[in-house]
């Protein structure tokens, strides 16, 4: 069974923001996560995008995401490519139950009737670049959510080049209410994952993805602008992974292992990278680990106990950060009244090239 | 493509070429180049996670359809949504028969759905095929109501094996029962006592719920009061789930038991999202069918063809629920008797065909088959006992006889 979410977005246009006061003061809150696969400059193959919001923020009516400036987007895609991969959580007001949902994303038809109706409503603009279908399911029941995908224009290209826009129906109106989301459905979180549509930048720094999450007034249906918050997410690139081995007594055959780690041309400290080493470069087992300093820099010794060329390699991953107070610095009060509310920097993994030691 | 994927399309292109004469028109719904078809089920509302059950067959018959259809007619599967409410399953029904002339009805959903048509459509000899119960009236009254079969496992033979597998397993077991207070559950509640023997004395408590109900979790509470160290849960989906839940929010541990028609993956994905990784780890079920989610069925035949299908025809639908693959399963049996009805099909050789049933099917886990006989109308005659662990529900041991 597929159910498209219907927007009451028109129809709350016109609702004066100072009425729900009360509810703009409401303590809402979200998160946003962005990463690559590998996170590396110039490179298409993935990009997740992890949206959070708690269920007790009021529900959001409107999850507005904008790609920085620097990226290409590849908006071409033939209606009905699958072009990657959601998974998400919604409580369901009507079964008391949090339900796992996930599903694939399709790419829909921009001047379809239902896609240019849709885009009128969601975003105002009566023909998006490109649409694309978020089909959650769980036991097959599939809610087909669509991700309207926009250049930005005018005072929006401050925010970024390109605009995600997702809108959702109200889950917590009477039982009834025309437009209620199916079983009063209130997303949680969402990871969505698109390969070759976002190319990184050419040039590396912390790419900041900015959200824009726009509640409903809660019980009502009605769309709470004042309490639109604004969420950051922060990728750095690239992933630089330094590592030199060498000799310290080639007689003992002890070594050290040193280089540095970076995220955007920034120090990682605080990092646990884990030591592979083997004669065959294809054959690396683990030999112990290395944190990093301050610098981002680390060492390793060891000694080698057999005589042969050996091969070395480090690998490390990182989960999502809170970066808030870094992060939230100038937030962006004319589109966010509510304020920044989070910034995080990505989670990612890497691994160094690998280096050897002649026998 | 694996045998079994040849097997069908073998067969389908065999079937594709028609006999002299056969593009006839043999009787209602049945044209030169179609076969029409009807059913019911619930599409919306608060049973809706059987819809797959419907759209899964109409997949496995544009399957055929690709691959020439039955004697080259196509199918045609025209699906009312009865929102599970057994009066509009009547009216429906009517509407499938009179109004589009439909040579059979298939596949519709549910028990009382299934009893509140079968008096309409036997009057009118309108086949009733491989109804969505395994309700006992269903298959033993073939005498009065020859038209109508069931598909599902006989209900009552189901709840006894978890009643001879309770008094082996758990001799002193304090027993509590929910159960939906219909033919469905009721049968279920019959067998299990029938199975638990003497020990049927150990049931310390029996809760129903009405179908449809919203909520089952003062009846889970009341349950978990009597002390009950078992557990028997013979709900549908919405209803078994919300039992897993409100146990494991009580604290209530007790050896568990759910009905095969709610061991799609989902529920415990749901359940344990809910209250913790260790609910229903441990509860018992029984099944018939291939799950797709499985590790260790993954590379089945039936499993491949079923991926196939739902890649070619059901692109952007839930490959993970079950009730797809029960669909398909049921849709197979369908073609089945289609085949067997030969290139003049009528209501009667219909029937004649579904009556005389002895074919394997790849959705069905191995060593089963649909089976029937003039004399017996539960197509599905064994079942696997199914244990919940590491994710899945694993199979136990050999097939054991419903019916």
């Amino acid at each position: 069974m597929r159910n498209r979410y219907r927007v009451m977005l028109s129809a709350a246009a016109g609702v004066a923001t100072l009425a729900f006061a009360s509810s703009a003061l409401a303590a809402n809150t979200g998160t946003v996560a962005v990463w690559h696969t590998p996170q590396t400059l110039a490179n298409s193959q993935s990009t997740t995008i992890h949206v959070k919001v708690p269920q007790d923020t009021n529900p959001i009516a409107a999850v507005n995401i904008y790609g920085p400036a620097g990226y290409t987007v590849n908006a071409a895609q033939a209606p009905g490519t699958q072009i990657g991969n959601v998974d998400a959580t919604a409580f369901s007001r009507d079964n008391n139950l949090t339900l796992p949902l996930s599903g694939t994303v399709v790419t829909a038809d921009p001047a379809s009737s239902a896609s240019t109706s849709g885009s009128a409503q969601c975003t105002g603009v009566p023909k998006s670049e490109a649409v694309w279908i978020m089909n959650l399911s769980v036991a097959g029941n599939t809610l087909a959510i669509p991700v309207y995908v926009n250049p930005t224009a005018g005072p929006e290209t401050a925010l970024g080049a390109t605009k995600l826009s997702i809108c959702l129906p109200p889950p917590d109106v009477p039982v009834g209410t025309p437009g209620r989301s199916f079983q009063g459905a209130q997303l949680l979180e969402a990871i969505l994952t698109v390969k070759n549509v976002f190319t990184t930048p050419t040039s590396g720094g912390l790419a900041k993805w900015e959200t824009l999450f726009t509640p409903y007034n809660p019980g009502v249906g009605t769309i709470n602008r004042a309490g639109t918050f604004e969420a950051r997410a922060f990728v750095p690139l690239p992933i630089g992974f330094g590592v030199t081995a060498k000799y310290k007594s080639k007689k003992a055959r002890t070594y050290v292992l040193s280089g540095k780690i970076n995220e955007g041309g920034l120090p990682v400290s605080g990092l646990k990278l884990t030591v592979r080493r083997g004669t065959s470069p294809s054959k690396l087992a683990k030999v112990g680990t290395a944190t990093t300093t301050a610098s981002g820099s680390y060492s390793s010794a060891g000694k080698l106990k057999v005589k042969k060329t050996t091969y070395f390699q480090v690998t490390g991953a990182v989960g999502e950060r809170d970066y808030t107070a870094a992060g939230c610095q100038s937030p962006l009060t004319p589109f966010a009244p509510a304020g920044c509310v989070s910034a995080t920097l990505s989670p990612w993994s890497g691994k160094s090239v690998t280096v050897k030691l002649n026998k | 493509m694996n045998r079994a994927i040849f097997a069908v399309a073998g067969a389908a292109a065999l079937l594709a070429v028609p006999a002299a004469g056969a593009r006839e028109a043999a009787a209602p719904g049945v044209t030169a180049t179609q076969i029409v078809l009807g059913g019911t089920g619930p599409l919306t509302g608060s049973e809706s996670q059987y819809e797959p059950v419907l759209s899964g067959a109409n997949a496995y018959f544009a399957y055929v359809n690709a691959h020439g259809g039955v004697y080259g007619r196509k199918i045609v599967y025209k699906i009312e949504d009865d929102g599970y409410d057994p009066a509009k399953t009547a009216l429906l029904t009517s509407k499938l028969v009179e109004e589009d002339k439909v040579f059979a009805i298939f596949n519709s959903i549910g028990t009382e759905h299934a009893l509140a048509v079968r008096t309409y459509l036997n009057e009118r000899k309108v086949p009733q095929l491989f109804v969505g119960s395994g309700a006992t009236p269903l298959a033993r009254e073939h005498a009065t109501y020859p038209w109508t079969i069931g598909l599902l496992p006989s209900f009552a033979g189901e709840g006894a094996i978890y009643g001879r597998l309770i008094a082996k397993d758990h001799p002193n077991a304090k027993i509590a029962v929910l159960y939906e207070d219909d033919e469905y559950g009721s049968e279920l509640l019959a067998g299990l006592e029938r199975g638990l023997g003497a020990k049927a004395r150990q049931i310390v408590g029996r809760q129903s719920y009405a179908l449809n109900a919203d909520n089952v979790v003062s009846q889970v509470t009341s349950l978990e009061a009597t002390g009950a160290d078992t557990f028997v849960i013979f709900a549908l989906p919405k209803q078994a789930i919300q039992a897993f839940v409100a146990a494991g929010k009580l604290g209530w541990k007790p050896a568990e038991y759910v009905t095969s028609v709610s061991i799609d993956p989902a529920v415990m994905q749901i359940v344990r999202l809910n209250t913790g990784p260790q609910t229903g780890v441990g509860a018992t079920s029984t099944g018939f069918l291939h799950d797709p989610t499985n590790p260790t069925q993954k590379s089945s035949a039936g499993v491949r063809l079923y991926l196939q299908i739902m890649k070619r025809f059901l692109p952007n639908e839930d490959s993970k629920a079950v009730a797809h693959i029960y669909g398909m399963m049921a849709a197979y049996s369908m073609v089945a008797a289609l085949k067997g009805a030969g290139p003049r099909p009528t209501r009667a050789s219909l029937l004649r065909a579904a009556t005389h049933l002895d074919v394997a099917n790849p959705f069905l886990l191995p060593g089963l088959r649909v089976t029937t006989t003039p004399k017996d109308y539960f197509p599905l005659s064994k079942t696997y006992v199914v244990r919940y662990a590491h994710g899945f529900w694993n199979v136990i041991g050999k097939p054991l006889k419903t019916s």
